[in-house]
């Protein structure tokens, strides 16, 4: 089963996006934080096909998880998800995350639909 | 060395040098006779629209994405409309908005976006110092914009 890791401080979106990948038949690693994201990057078994992470985790933003990802699991595909910030525009979220590497972006708000064409298109 | 802006000793005479030529750098680019047409908004709409699925350029998600008020983002598209570098098109799922497209011009004068001059300068330098250089302007953008407390 292909898993994907899902890295979102909002617990109702985080449980959203679980329902809408468990749904579709993926297998879900979830992580509610910046710490508790590094720790599953850190202790991943095998690598996860796809990362679904929020740029910004309780006010800090994500660049740490996207930093470690890359080295520990070049192989798997980041999608950045979203919404904006404090004091720092979606523009400048995205490149302060893709300055350091490539990624995939999708901006909230997102619907199943979207996010599922995006995730099948990263992982095949 | 000494002077009004309060900067003394060689590194910091040096790093106001170097915060010169960004600006320097950044001027040139948007400085070209295609660029200096174009106001950076709008550039900055362009490069979203050419850059973003279909359904996604609508007012709303552009001006959510670049961080500004509607006003100057509805005036910057107009101005684009009127260049005929962009065209509204009906939006099948919301009738009050239209799907902004780049018309044959627009997508000309995207691949003379000015950022794509400096890309053209980055790619020149070895494979090292390039990821060098991002990671730095990464660092100095942080600090500036005090995120995660940089």
């Amino acid at each position: 089963m292909t898993t994907v890791l899902v890295i979102e401080d909002n617990e109702n979106f985080r449980t959203l996006l679980r329902a809408f990948l468990e749904d579709a038949g993926y297998e879900v690693v979830e992580a509610e934080a910046l710490d508790a994201g590094l720790s599953v990057i850190e202790n991943q078994e095998s690598p996860f096909a796809a990362a679904l992470i929020d740029f910004w985790l309780a006010g800090q933003s994500a660049l740490p998880v996207l930093d470690r990802l890359r080295v520990v699991s070049p192989a798997t595909a980041i999608i950045l998800i979203t919404g904006g910030g404090p004091n720092l525009s979606i523009e400048a979220s995205r490149s302060f995350a893709e300055v350091s590497g490539p990624l995939h972006f999708l901006q909230k708000p997102f619907g199943r639909a979207e996010l599922l064409k995006l995730l099948h298109h990263c992982v095949s | 060395m000494g002077n009004e802006l309060g900067i003394e000793g060689d590194d910091l005479v040096s790093d106001l040098a170097a915060a010169a030529l960004v600006e320097q750098m950044v001027r040139t680019a948007y400085g070209s006779r295609v660029s200096a047409d174009i106001q950076p908004l709008q550039w900055s709409i362009i490069r979203y629209i050419s850059r973003t699925p279909r359904e996604r350029c609508t007012l709303s998600w552009i001006k959510s994405y670049l961080g500004r008020t509607h006003a100057p983002v509805s005036r910057a598209i107009k101005k684009l409309v009127e260049r005929e570098l962009i065209v509204p098109r009906p939006n099948p799922d919301d009738a009050r908005s239209s799907l902004l497209e780049l018309t044959e011009t627009g997508m000309e004068i995207a691949k003379a976006d000015p950022l794509l001059r400096i890309v053209d300068s980055i790619g020149k330098l070895p494979p090292g110092d390039r990821k060098r250089f991002r990671d730095l302007v990464r660092t100095v953008a942080l600090t500036l914009t005090d995120i995660d407390g940089q």
